[in-house]
């Protein structure tokens, strides 16, 4: 499916058309889900908020102005759920992640999970803005300028938090294997 | 983590495949939604000003209207409520918890030495090797780790196994007040005539006996100079109090009895903790040396429970994992013959993060001298009397600290102490007027200890016979968990 049949796709839902809207899910839910899944590490959550995301697909999707691609729209809307979700989420969210382990039928990829969750614990601790820059560049493959233009801010902002990310990383690598 | 990894993992980790029901709920939520917008857009747009149907010049002013009534209602209600009369007898009212909360008279902190101890926790040993033929040598060469997330795993697989150890834990915690904060004031009965405080110590101290003869590992360095101070008083006892039997060997007894008004978060916030990062998973392939610490600290598990105990909350980087875990007894076995420094324990058990993979358990237990080989204690401790020591967490602590000790001690030890106040302007005579030296030994002789067994060698010869295994005699308790793919 092309830019523009995705296009027509948008106007139709937007007119209410409920089979192109339904049509449109289908075809999102995916990336969306799998962002989800990266930002917070855990298949349950990223369940929570890609449903949340779809609805307010739904409820703001006759705002989308065609202004930019709809995907960096939809990147902004499902990071804006994903932080709506965490801010819900933060008054109970202890060990989520360690109760989540499949710990009686471990696959091959139950590691880079772990990997993963630590690395989004860093992430998260670096402040505002730096798990979303990271998961843009690093994970989704967009440039600079696009991460920026989804996170409304400029491309330098981008390149200096992937920059200091980067750092960030050195610096810990070289306190764990100096400090033991 | 290498930098240049992160792409790597964060594009390495692949989310597992959308759960359908999850993705058809979510359609569902959605196209209700959807349904529910597109009705509204669908409804004639509600009038926003049928609500307000007056101008808004004259809505203003008749908001603004009802706005200043409110005012002078509620002020003249808050006048008629309040004659002045009440309003006195409120304020003694607010003054009088204030004085009541004053503590009668000092608080007696050696009291706490008459408490019952209770007995060490024993851990079952459980960690024995489960498959020996699994067992993994040290020589493989992708074995991997670092101490202290798995210090972490560990806690939860401990916690499964030794209820005793965990109930060791918790009793002192029990002893709390109910509220963990209480009333502010400070009981600081004024310092200044510490001599006198510190005869009271002697006293009360001394004629505490000397249960048992204890076997005590730490015994092996003939004289140490222990220096008695605020902060460095935990860590100077909770290490020792690792060993089983050791010099400390009381480990759940610090008395749970500073009074409970005595909470000072302030005083609390000063202590300084270095940052620590808590290790994460490594990957084998990208780290494939791991090392571990012998020596193994516990002062952070008698830290944050002296905190709790007092209803403060440790700060975080004073809560260390690993040391949380290796405060308790593992009941590893020790090696026989000081010939063999410490035993491994290992146990291989299968990975639960990895299949195919095997996590490798390695626990190591240095050689512990028997009680009739250690040779006598001769301690000196330095003893900081000064007025910035009053305060719960100071000297009182340090004389509890001290009480405790005498558990421990053999009626062939011997102890000093040396006490310091100094004060601005006597530095030069702080030599002759401030040092004071207190010998003495623990009155009464255990009668589990036949006198004739127990040889004294003098100090000096002891310090020969045990310096070739100084470094190594403490029992070292500290694990470490390794991950290994088999290639079978």
């Amino acid at each position: 499916m092309d830019q523009q049949q995705i296009s027509g796709l948008i106007r139709r839902a937007q007119g209410g058309d409920v089979a192109s809207f339904s049509q449109l899910l289908d075809l999102h839910y995916g990336a969306i889900y799998r962002f989800a899944w990266k930002w917070c590490g855990h298949r349950a959550n990223a369940e929570d908020i890609a449903q949340q995301s779809c609805i307010k697909l739904a409820n703001s999707l006759a705002q989308f102005r065609f202004q930019s691609a709809f995907t960096s729209w939809l990147y902004q809307l499902v990071i804006n759920c994903a932080r709506d979700w965490q801010r819900s989420q933060q008054r109970h969210d202890h060990d989520e992640l360690l109760d989540d382990m499949p710990l009686p039928a471990a696959t091959s990829r139950t590691e880079d999970h772990i990997y993963l969750a630590q690395l989004l614990e860093q992430l998260n601790e670096l402040g505002e803005g730096m798990k979303e820059t990271a998961l843009l560049v690093h994970a989704e493959g967009l440039s600079h300028a696009e991460a920026g233009e989804i996170l409304g801010v400029s491309e330098s902002t981008i390149s200096w938090r992937i920059h200091t990310i980067r750092k960030h990383m050195n610096k810990r690598e070289a306190l764990i294997s100096g400090g033991v | 983590m290498k930098a240049q990894s992160l792409e790597q993992q964060l594009r390495n980790a692949v989310p597992p495949a959308p759960d359908a029901e999850a993705q058809m709920r979510a359609r569902r939520a959605a196209l209700a939604e959807s349904a529910r917008v597109h009705d509204q857009q669908g409804a004639p747009p509600r009038k926003k000003e049928s609500r307000w149907p007056l101008s808004w010049p004259l809505k203003s002013a008749w908001l603004g209207g009802m706005a200043t009534a409110c005012v002078v209602v509620v002020g003249v209600s808050v006048v008629y409520l309040m004659p002045p009369k009440d309003r006195e007898i409120d304020l003694n009212l607010a003054m009088t918890p204030n004085e009541a909360s004053r503590p009668e008279g000092p608080p007696a902190p050696l009291q706490a030495t008459t408490q019952p101890a209770e007995a060490k926790a024993d851990i079952p040993s459980s960690i024995a090797p489960a498959n020996p033929a699994n067992v993994v040598g040290p020589a493989s060469s992708d074995v991997l780790t670092n101490a202290r997330t798995q210090g972490e795993r560990e806690a939860s697989a401990q916690s499964a196994r030794t209820p005793v150890a965990q109930g060791a834990a918790t009793p002192t915690t029990t002893d709390m007040p109910a509220p963990a904060r209480m009333p502010r004031s400070q009981p600081s009965p004024a310092f200044k005539g510490s001599e006198a405080d510190l005869k009271d110590a002697d006293v009360s101290e001394v004629t505490v006996q000397s249960s048992r003869p204890t076997p005590s590992p730490a015994h092996n360095s003939p004289s140490a100079i222990v220096t008695l101070e605020s902060e460095s008083l935990e860590e100077v006892r909770a290490p020792k109090a690792r060993s089983k039997g050791g010099f400390f060997s009381r480990k759940a007894s610090v008395p749970a009895s500073p009074p409970p008004a005595a909470a000072p978060t302030a005083e609390e916030g000063r202590d300084k903790f270095r940052h620590f990062e808590t290790n994460p998973v490594k990957r084998v392939a990208d780290d494939p040396v791991s090392t571990f610490s012998v020596d193994v600290d516990t002062a952070a598990y008698s830290f944050v429970r002296r905190q709790l105990n007092q209803g403060v909350m440790p700060q975080p980087d004073s809560v260390r994992v690993e040391e949380m875990i290796n405060y308790f007894d593992y009941a590893w076995p020790t090696s026989d013959s000081r010939d063999q420094p410490f035993k491994p324990t290992i146990a291989v058990s299968d990975s639960p993060w990895g299949e195919g993979k095997k996590l490798v358990h390695i626990g190591i237990k240095g050689y512990a001298l028997p009680a009739s080989q250690q040779p006598d204690v001769n301690l000196v401790l330095l003893l900081d009397v000064s007025g910035s020591m009053d305060s719960p967490d100071k000297l009182p602590l340090a004389k509890r600290s001290m009480a405790l000790l005498l558990d421990s001690l053999r009626p062939t030890d011997t102890v000093a102490i040396v006490v310091y106040a100094g004060r601005a302007g006597r530095s030069a005579k702080r030599k002759r007027s401030c040092a004071r030296w207190t010998r003495w030994r623990p009155v009464a002789r255990p009668p589990a200890l036949p006198a004739s067994s127990s040889p004294t060698p003098s100090p000096k010869r002891a310090s020969a016979r045990t310096a070739s295994i100084a470094s190594c005699s403490q029992p070292m308790a500290t694990s470490m968990w390794a991950s290994r793919t088999t290639r079978s």
